[in-house]
């Protein structure tokens, strides 16, 4: 076995019988050694950052989730489907103006929803908007 | 350690906050000297939460940190790959006397020779070849045998010893050529 050998044997820190006669009769490895246990005993001191990230937000993606997240899917496809195989499809009645290429704006039934002042507000608030982007089309 | 095991399986807040304070800052370092300062926390935070997140796939037939130093491994080498480490030598000053003053582990009065030896030894681990900096981190920061980082590393158990032979011939060296050893 040569010397090299030998410090790869002290790196893996299996210490054979074999590599401890070896060791006490060679001066080179001798040195070696003791500059590898420097090496490390200086890393060991100078590598003491610390972590400062705290505890991250986690939610472990159970069935659970899964299985909402699932549900949600489905009901916005399903929702979709509705509102395409609802929708007008072309232009409105009386509306020339507005060519047949252009996409219409879908009306959804909020009524269900309201009830509250402000949000009522709001919502009355939308249509006019909508009214108003329209009538600009 | 089983109880940890147990209460990560169990999905325990009180076992994700031990899982953190035991080994969060043995992976920043590990991250951190692997991939660079910059991004070191984030790496942190994502292989904490892998390992939170995949912890009912853990089959414990080998040792835990073998299996943690896996994942934080193969995010840290994937980083790594993306971008070259960006830490200078003021971020290892800064970083270093920062935080070996916070924990009383440097008195103001020791030799500033000591303290440059230091600096110089982390610059130039960071400065090894990416794949003998792998394998010494997963050895001096992760604690692994030779056996547990060939396979990690996915390669034979002589390549990973001579990698850690070659990584230590160049610290030496390097310590040698700033006339600190």
């Amino acid at each position: 076995m040569e010397c090299s050998s030998f410090v790869l044997e002290k790196t893996a820190q299996s210490e054979s019988p074999e590599f401890l006669r070896h060791l006490a009769s060679c001066a080179g490895c001798q040195r070696d050694l003791e500059e590898l246990d420097d090496l490390r005993t200086l890393y060991r001191s100078a590598s003491i950052e610390r972590y400062r990230g705290g505890v991250p937000r986690v939610r472990r993606r159970g069935w659970g989730s899964w299985l909402s997240a699932g549900a949600a899917a489905f009901a916005m496809i399903a929702a979709l489907v509705f509102l395409l195989s609802h929708a007008p499809g072309g232009p409105r009645e009386g509306d020339s103006t507005t060519s047949k290429s252009s996409a219409p704006f879908y009306r959804i039934a909020l009524e269900a929803w309201r009830g509250d002042l402000p949000f009522d507000r709001a919502v009355d608030d939308c249509w006019r908007q909508l009214d108003t982007l329209e009538r600009s089309r | 350690m089983d109880d940890l095991i147990k209460g990560l399986k169990a999905g325990s807040s009180e076992a994700f906050e031990r899982l953190v304070r035991e080994y969060g800052d043995r992976i920043y370092r590990f991250s951190r000297r692997l991939a660079g300062e910059r991004g070191a926390e984030d790496l942190t935070q994502e292989v904490l939460v892998r390992v939170f997140r995949a912890i009912r796939t853990y089959e414990p037939t080998g040792r835990f940190e073998s299996w943690l130093f896996t994942i934080a491994s193969h995010l840290a080498v994937d980083l790594a790959r993306r971008r070259r480490p960006e830490a200078s030598l003021s971020d290892v000053e800064g970083g270093l006397s920062a935080d070996r003053f916070a924990s009383g582990a440097l008195e103001p009065v020791e030799s500033l020779e000591e303290e440059e030896r230091r600096r110089a030894l982390l610059w130039a681990v960071e400065g090894l070849p990416l794949e003998q900096r792998q394998v010494f981190l997963l050895r001096e920061e992760a604690g692994l045998s030779f056996k547990e980082i060939a396979e990690i590393v996915k390669c034979p158990l002589n390549t990973a010893l001579g990698r850690m032979h070659y990584a230590m011939e160049h610290l030496r060296k390097a310590l040698k050529t700033h006339g600190m050893q």
